[in-house]
């Protein structure tokens, strides 16, 4: 057919469905106009001329007084309802308006294009929309979208059956109407991208009323130009919708003026605009947007799909046949003024781009807080975009924003032009955008890669996590019994017993929130991972498993024991909770300081989570451990959050690990005497409680000798003190720690849960009986705890059967091993801050070790040492009596690089035969001593944490200094807590809608929600991955060296987190540590919620 | 129609028409209404006005001696200047008559204060 003979299909079209309609059409009096519109025009400066192009009955026209109104539609029946009203109209038509050029402050297009026929006539409507606009004049173009809360379309183009107004004609009248869809069959990313957004977006943006508008055509014309590439074959796609027509129109329109490079022609009114709320929004938004419009009209009746009528009509066919690129592009370039306005347009866009980012990350993401800089500009952004707007339109802005960020910023960088002219732009957002362009196309890209790829994401964090779990169980055999047991085991299940138990943990010690929470979480992730193995596999490691979840318990650990697996959620609930309520006692004794410690320790925890299926095959115990558990281990390895919430029941098996194996990095990084007599006697003081239970007391005696000798050289203080030290360095080695902390923890939970209370008098008396011990201890610990992780690698050696698959993670490894075994405490988010701290503290202890820093922290020490030293001698008592295991690990040896070589030898191979031997007894007595070994870790761990910010700060700076920094952690640990409860909530919701969602692995649920947080802090998260990486890669290759470094970037981290103040003193690293610590300070909070997210990578990458 | 609503029409649109601007006014019935005064809104309206059309409106509307031959400089400032812009501007309605192409003398009629400045699809 010619073209005539289409325009005049068209047009017969339009007329017989659109006009003719208009013409009868009912002027319901209840429509009102759309918050969006009208949130538009309120947002311009007084004086505006302003057109409503297809003003319908004039609704728009007199809702902004300051300016000039002039309404335009092609329907004399309509206008006259407008004039009655004392409109300024005129009728018109869209695709030839009687304005001068550039003569319009702004054009509002409301439910307009859409009822044009061809994509043509679409386009040339939105030309001559820009043609009346002056420079810098703003627009709103909204169109049908096909997906609509109240109905849906089959098809982009239909013909909708309109509404007959009730007291109107009964003749039904057809008002043509394209509906577009958001979602485009195109696979064009953008609309793929809104498609993806989060589902609350989605959902809301179902749920309204959903009408696309474009909005400024300067972000609209910003994108066109790279987007619409694919142009002509894009144009003329069938399923091409209307709004994504327009959208490419637009962007067409954009390109083709931005060929021309003019000076932005909006630069005025955008100006103004952005000064305004709204116009904020709108700018950055510009992009076609969905709003919760009220469609005046909702139509119920069934659409006529016009492509039916196509085949007949030809018409739709037609038109997009007829529309070739190239046309269109020979026709942008007419409309040269406004190539001047594609340049503001970039800008826009760049603006747009941010806020879309923000939009879609704030839904996902749970906390706004956490969020990095970035997050931080975009949330400021959508702030204000939300006070202006329906978070529907955010969504799609979000898409577009998405492909359009990118090559937006690929302009800004090439045009730097475009770039000043943005930059002119008075709104703040577009400045910062544009000053960080670079960071935006990073952003952008980080952005589409998420969203787009989402479930590629979630499949790279399970790669990563069963990498990960590999890694730390590689060496060991658990790790496909580990594997089968997360990917059999229904994550749902364990999400949700995860999920209960660290609200009820949370709930429980709303007071201690830190301590409880890090150490429940650690209790709950070594359980997990216990739970795992024991479930995973079918050997008796799972009834050790239960067994060290029933640890602190002992109740609870009996109970485990008959329990079956199925039973064992229920009582690692219970076991949490008495733990919190133990916990919470133990915290009241403990100082604050040790909150931060118990954080630290948590980190060790979950580290320890992967070693736990090794403990537990080693423990000879066949208590049932929790099924759920372990599987929830296991998705919370991948994701971090979900890890430590489920940490909580677990940690207690992770505390006896840590104390295992942290003895072993003790004696890597400085294996003083002192310091191991002191770790063996708090691993035999648990292992003397639990050996009275299951084990033999002889490491109780020697830990008590060896404590009381160490104490004596350092401080001369009560052993207690000395033992929470060691416990500490020994969390500096993260992966072995952990490791080594599954396995005890477990056990030390149990004996713990027993023993506590007694082990609380015993460190009250200690304490009042030596004044000086919690001095002693904070200063002393840290050479102590080194010493002690030593002793306590030798004394491991019983334990460590358990311990042995955490030692084969990595040489680092043992040094995390050690810091596991003492992380005894579970804080789940400043524990997994602290934990990485703390890995790479174990090297800074020992060099760190001086006694001298102890002095100028001590009276702030002391009080976090006296909590932590009754923890310890509880933890100490218990592990005395259970840990005859303890006495092994001592004979560790000390060198850095023997000790980690040393430390997987010894701990895997003293452990074996401690299980053998051990088997009688094994189950009880390893728990019970693992028990003692976990809270003793997660004293010393404590103790270290406290000393090594304090080292860190003596070393670095005064003594003085180290008051302050300690308090603001303590600031920041509650601030986190209180996030982490609300992070918690939130994840719990995400968690069940992932459960709902049931994928089959239960690693992709995690991985979903470690998404979805991921998206919100995906850049503090590179950020800290990319650290993390750098200090694995440091790691392995000098050890000594690197250790140092590593362990001063983990302070710094600390440091960071309490307000970096000891940044310059880390000179020698600072160029891989700065950014790390950069990242660090904005993604502190973030980082406590994707600690565990972050240690899969670091274990990952080690 | 109001006159600053003339001062925005144009007749671009017509096939072989360049500028199309301004169009001339035939008043058939035209009405005087009261609108308030915003002086800033006036203001801000001037800069915005093509001065020698508006001045030919108003010739052709028949007030030819209400404005000046040329914008005044710190008419901001002059609340007479302004009242009469605005009495120009607002409160001039023509309500019957026809708007005239200046370049082929198509002509957009005005009914009912309703401009209609629709094109047949011959004229495009």
């Amino acid at each position: 057919m010619s073209l005539d003979d289409r325009v005049a299909r068209s047009v017969a079209l339009e007329n017989a469905y659109v006009h003719d309609v208009y013409e009868q059409f009912y002027d319901n009096p209840h429509s009102r106009p759309w918050p969006k519109v009208k949130t538009f025009l309120e947002s311009l400066e007084p004086g505006s001329l302003v057109c409503d192009v297809g003003c319908g009955n004039g609704k728009y026209l007199n809702l902004n007084s300051t300016t000039f109104n002039i309404g335009g539609d092609k329907s004399s029946r309509l206008t006259a309802v407008a004039r009655e009203k004392e409109n300024e109209v005129i009728i018109l038509d869209n695709l030839s308006l009687p304005f001068r050029d550039c003569s319009l402050d702004a054009v509002i297009s409301v439910a307009v294009v859409h009822h044009l026929a061809t994509t043509e006539r679409r386009i040339n409507a939105i030309r001559e929309l820009a043609r009346v606009l002056r420079i810098g004049g703003r627009i709103i173009i909204s169109v049908w979208a096909m997906e609509q809360s109240h109905r849906k379309f089959e098809s982009q183009d239909v013909l909708v059956p309109w509404r007959r107004p009730k007291n109107l004609l009964n003749t039904p009248s057809l008002e043509m109407t394209s509906a577009t869809s958001t979602s485009e069959e195109d696979g064009y990313l953008p609309y793929n991208a809104y498609t993806q957004t989060s589902d609350t977006e989605s959902s809301k943006s179902l749920k309204s009323r959903i009408t696309l508008r474009k909005r400024n055509r300067r972000q609209k014309g910003i994108n066109p130009g790279r987007h619409s590439s694919p142009s002509s074959s894009s144009l003329s796609s069938p399923n091409e919708t209307c709004y994504s027509f327009v959208r490419r129109a637009i962007q067409r329109l954009a390109g083709g003026r931005r060929v021309s490079m003019h000076k932005p022609w909006f630069l005025e009114s955008w100006t103004a605009c952005h000064k305004e709320n709204t116009s904020k929004r709108f700018d950055p938004n510009s992009l076609p947007v969905c709003e919760c419009c009220d469609c005046t009209d909702n139509i119920q009746d069934i659409p006529i799909e016009l492509r039916r009528i196509d085949d007949e009509m030809v018409v739709v066919g037609q038109r997009r046949k007829t529309f070739p690129s190239s046309q269109l592009i020979n026709d942008l370039p007419t409309g040269g003024f406004k190539s001047r306005s594609l340049t503001n347009i970039k800008t826009v866009e760049n603006n747009n781009t941010i806020t879309a980012i923000t939009s879609d990350e704030v839904p996902v993401g749970e906390a706004n807080e956490d969020n990095n800089e970035d997050q931080k500009e975009v949330l400021a952004l959508e702030s204000k975009n939300e006070q202006i707007g329906n978070h529907l339109v955010k969504p799609k802005l979000v898409k577009q924003k998405k492909s359009i960020c990118e090559e937006d910023a690929e302009e800004a960088l090439d045009q730097p032009t475009d770039m000043a002219n943005i930059t002119k732009t008075p709104t703040l957002h577009l400045t910062n955008r544009r000053s960080s362009v670079l960071k935006q196309r990073s952003l952008n890209e980080e952005l589409m890669s998420d969203r787009v790829q989402e479930k590629e994401r979630v499949r790279r964090n399970i790669h990563k996590q069963v990498s990960l779990n590999d890694e730390l169980i590689y060496q060991r055999h658990t790790f496909e019994s580990f594997k089968d047991s997360i990917l059999s085991v229904s994550t749902s299940k364990r999400f949700q017993l995860i999920k209960t138990g660290f609200t009820n943990k949370i709930k429980n010690s709303t007071t201690n929130i830190e301590k409880v929470t890090g150490q429940s979480l650690r209790s709950g992730f070594a359980r997990m991972f216990q739970n795992w193995k024991s479930s995973d596999s079918p050997s008796p490691i799972t009834p050790k498993g239960k067994s060290l979840v029933s640890d602190f318990d002992p109740a609870d650990i009996f109970e485990s024991k008959c329990c079956s697996a199925n039973e064992e959620t229920a009582t690692q609930k219970e076991s949490i909770e008495r733990r919190s309520s133990k916990e919470d006692g133990s915290d009241s004794s403990k100082d604050s300081s040790l909150q931060s410690d118990t954080s630290v320790d948590s980190e060790d925890s979950f580290a320890s989570v992967i070693f736990v299926p090794k403990s537990n095959p080693m423990s000879p115990t066949p208590m049932s451990s929790d099924p759920t558990s372990p599987k929830i281990k296991t998705s919370s390895m991948p994701t971090s959050p979900k890890i430590k919430q489920s940490s909580c029941p677990t940690s207690p098996r992770i505390k006896q690990m840590p104390l295992t194996v942290y003895p072993l990095t003790k004696q890597l990084s400085s294996p003083k005497p002192s310091t191991k007599q002191e770790f063996l006697e708090k691993p035999f003081l648990g292992e003397r409680e639990l050996v009275p239970i299951k084990k033999p007391p002889e490491r109780c005696k020697p830990l008590s000798q060896k404590y009381a000798v160490v104490q004596i050289p350092e401080f001369k203080k009560t052993t207690p003190t000395c033992i929470v030290t060691s416990p500490k360095p020994c969390n500096a080695n993260l992966n072995q720690v952990a490791k080594c902390k599954i396995n005890l923890p477990d056990q030390k939970s149990e004996e713990e849960q027993t023993t506590r209370s007694e082990r609380l008098k015993k460190i009250r008396e200690m304490l009042s009986q030596s004044p000086g011990f919690g001095i002693k201890s904070n200063k002393s610990h840290f050479p102590l705890i080194r010493h002690s992780s030593v002793t306590n690698g030798k004394v491991s050696a019983e334990p460590l059967p358990k311990l042995v698959s955490l030692e084969l993670f990595n040489p680092e490894t043992d040094d995390k091993d050690s810091d596991s075994s003492a992380i005894s405490s579970p804080d789940s988010i400043d524990s997994i801050v602290s934990v990485k701290s703390d890995q790479k503290k174990p090297p800074e202890e020992s060099r760190f070790k001086f006694p001298t820093y102890k002095n100028t922290k001590q009276n702030k020490l002391l009080e976090a040492a006296a909590g932590v030293a009754s923890s310890l001698d509880e933890a100490v008592t218990k592990v005395i009596k259970t840990s005859p295991k303890l006495s092994k690990r001592q004979v560790q040896s000390t060198d850095v690089m023997s000790i980690i070589k040393r430390s997987y030898s010894f701990e895997t191979t003293p452990l074996i035969s401690e299980e053998n031997v051990e088997n009688n007894h094994k189950g009880d007595n390893m728990y019970l001593t693992d028990f003692a070994e976990k809270l003793s870790e997660k004293l010393l761990k404590e103790i270290d944490e406290y000393q090594e910010k304090t080292k860190r700060h003596l070393d670095n700076t005064s003594l003085e200094n180290i008051n302050d920094p300690y308090i603001h952690r303590l600031s920041n640990e509650l601030d986190d807590l209180s996030k982490l409860s609300a992070e918690i909530k939130k994840q719990n919701e995400y968690l069940a809608k992932f459960t709902a969602s049931a994928c089959p692995f239960n690693r992709c649920a995690i991985c979903k929600k470690y998404d979805c947080k991921c998206s919100l802090n995906r850049k503090s998260r590179t950020k800290v991955e990319n650290c993390s990486r750098k200090e694995k890669e440091m790691l392995p290759d000098e050890k000594n060296k690197n250790c140092t470094e590593i362990a001063k970037s983990d302070n710094s981290k600390v440091t960071i987190t309490n307000e970096s103040l000891e940044k310059d003193r880390y000179t020698p690293e600072r160029s891989a540590n700065s950014d790390s610590e950069n990242v660090l300070k904005f993604s502190c909070k973030n980082f406590v919620r994707l600690g565990n997210s972050t240690d899969s990578c670091d274990s990952e990458k080690g | 129609m109001k006159l600053l609503t003339h001062n925005m029409l144009s007749s671009k649109c017509l096939k072989n028409v360049n500028v199309g601007y301004p169009l001339s006014i035939k008043v058939e019935e035209m009405i005087t209404s009261v609108v308030d005064f915003n002086p800033e809104f006036i203001a801000r309206i001037i800069p915005k006005l093509e001065w020698n059309a508006l001045k030919q409106a108003v010739n052709e509307v028949g007030k030819d001696s209400c404005l000046p031959n040329n914008l005044i400089e710190n008419f901001e400032n002059d609340e007479d200047f302004l009242k009469k812009v605005h009495h120009v501007l607002l409160e001039i309605e023509i309500v019957n008559g026809c708007l005239v192409c200046p370049e082929t003398g198509r002509s957009f009629p005005i009914n009912n204060g309703i401009p209609n400045m629709l094109l047949n699809e011959d004229e495009v």
